[in-house]
């Protein structure tokens, strides 16, 4: 564990008067809210990507995990020891909230949470108890994923997902709907509009088919940035990593309210 | 009536088309509906749920006839008429979701979600495995609440939680503080800067007694204006109503995303 870590999360005001603070042994930034483990790949990152700074209010920073290559094959403890040292790195950064750009990375949510003193969300699906709680119990969650296959129960499990939130979740492909699979045929391209009509469409399609979908979560990171085409498209709840992440952020960066009584 | 949903964001990329209003309403998009305790005569500083400040969105509150802090802190169901015709008449007014102004209006989680068909969040408290989620395997959350008797096991599992859930909290109350305890009974007026101190003292004894506590949820709503002085004393992250709620804006109010590529 890092115990010299010297943590002041106090928000400095426009009319205050820093006095002389001290600071982690070289730690060499400040400021940087959330700490993204990311992995290199050469698909798009518009605004709405967690791997686009402008997705979010506070600034973010990113740190590749050291020998890990998308699409290549890695050894578990391959995986855990880059991503370790990679979460434990960010800490030492200052960052407050540690997430990763890479969706299978997912699976080792607890063996970063437990490398680090810093909370670690890894994954959107840790948002699905929080999405079920709200619902009428006949309704289910529509997960949007990037794999279906990938979302196993072990994954679910990782996520601190109970046995019996399972059945209350419906998981859909979004690569299935043919621009989309275009663009992943095609690698580091898609049309941003076609994308965007597209994705809007096929939630359309999935609520009318099942209307016992009360909310609308996507595992997909690359989905956030039609969020709002696809709630104006279904009238649904949208639950995705920025809303996840900014709820965990707002917790770490307490401020004092100002306002009229 | 008819309800008709339209949750799509206008902004000034919008080219809007074909709009409607729902049948009887008179007025429009205020996306949080709050129920209210009415018994009470308590000041509310910006940082409390019931100041419209302390949110960066519009909010509605609703009166309830008979929701004082005894049948609200003891789950007395002879309301939940009242609760739920008022959470109807929120849905009908446009809001996108159904809150509480108190923590322990968690007691009628599960009958108003199923009520009503937008999402209902009207415990803080709700918040306990959420936090929990991001924290190493051996640390805990804080919970600080009002009224310590109150809050049990039967809270946690209106709000949707577990037993073990409840086990994996360490639990304060401000049932021995003053003016903490005072607010029970409708005093009027109190000395922020006093309740701030009974605060921060409940989280050192907490943190001092446990030193196992990696994060702190706030149950009661009168405490949110004093959160930022817990954080930036124990340097943890610390969540309350105000975070709990503007995560459901979130989900409900996706906005489009603007910035550089």
């Amino acid at each position: 564990m890092n115990t010299d870590i010297l943590r002041q999360w106090r928000y400095y005001g426009a009319t205050e008067d820093i006095r002389s603070f001290g600071v982690t042994k070289d730690q060499f930034l400040a400021g940087k809210i959330i700490g993204f483990i990311a992995v290199a790949d050469a698909l798009p990152k518009p605004p709405g990507h967690v791997a686009n700074p402008y997705s979010f209010p506070f600034p973010v920073r990113y740190s590749l995990a050291e020998g890990i290559r998308a699409g290549e094959t890695h050894s578990d403890d391959e995986v855990i020891a880059a991503l370790r040292k990679t979460a434990v790195q960010l800490e030492r950064d200052g960052v407050r909230v540690i997430s990763t750009t890479y969706g299978p990375f997912a699976r080792f949510q607890r063996d970063v949470a437990d490398a680090v003193s810093v909370p670690v969300y890894l994954s959107p699906l840790i948002q699905i108890p929080w999405i079920r709680v709200c619902l009428k119990k006949s309704e289910r969650i529509a997960i949007l994923c990037d794999d279906r296959l990938r979302v196993t129960h072990e994954l679910l499990e990782a996520c601190h997902v109970s046995f019996s939130d399972f059945e209350r979740i419906a998981l859909h492909d979004v690569w299935d709907i043919p621009v989309l699979a275009k663009a992943k045929e095609d690698g580091n391209r898609y049309d941003y509009t076609q994308v965007q009509e597209a994705v809007a469409a096929h939630a359309k399609s999935l609520r009318e088919q099942n209307p016992d979908i009360g909310a609308i979560l996507f595992e997909c990171l690359r989905l956030p940035s039609f969020a709002r085409d696809i709630q104006a498209a279904t009238n649904l709840p949208v639950y995705d990593a920025v809303t996840m992440l900014k709820y965990v952020a707002k917790g770490c960066m307490r401020r004092q309210f100002e306002g009229f009584v | 009536m008819s309800i008709t949903r339209q949750w799509g964001y206008v902004g000034p990329d919008t080219k809007l088309g074909e709009i409607y209003g729902s049948d009887g309403s008179y007025m429009a998009a205020q996306p949080l509906g709050f129920l209210t305790i009415t018994g009470s005569w308590l000041p509310k500083p910006p940082g409390h749920i019931s100041n419209a400040c302390s949110f960066d969105f519009p909010v509605r509150y609703y009166c309830i006839e008979g929701g004082n802090q005894a049948t609200i802190h003891g789950g007395d169901m002879r309301i939940l008429d009242v609760l739920i015709e008022a959470a109807k008449q929120a849905e009908a007014d446009g809001c996108r979701a159904i809150c509480g102004d108190c923590g322990y209006f968690g007691n009628f989680q599960a009958p108003i979600a199923e009520a009503v068909n937008i999402p209902a969040y009207l415990s803080s408290v709700v918040q306990v495995p959420w936090v929990r989620a991001g924290l190493r395997s051996d640390q805990k959350v804080g919970l600080i609440c009002a009224d310590r008797p109150s809050l049990t096991v039967n809270t946690f599992l209106s709000c949707g939680m577990t037993e073990a859930d409840y086990e994996s909290c360490i639990i304060y109350g401000g049932n021995e503080y003053p003016i903490f305890d005072g607010l029970r009974f409708s005093p009027g007026r109190y000395d922020c800067q006093e309740l701030k101190h009974e605060i921060l003292n409940i989280a050192k004894m907490m943190m001092y007694e446990h030193p196992e506590v990696g994060a702190i949820v706030i149950e009661c709503t009168d405490i949110p204006p004093y959160s930022h002085a817990v954080m930036e004393d124990l340097n943890i992250p610390v969540y309350d109503a105000i975070t709990f709620l503007q995560f459901v804006h979130d989900a409900v109010c996706q906005k489009p995303y603007y910035g550089f590529l």
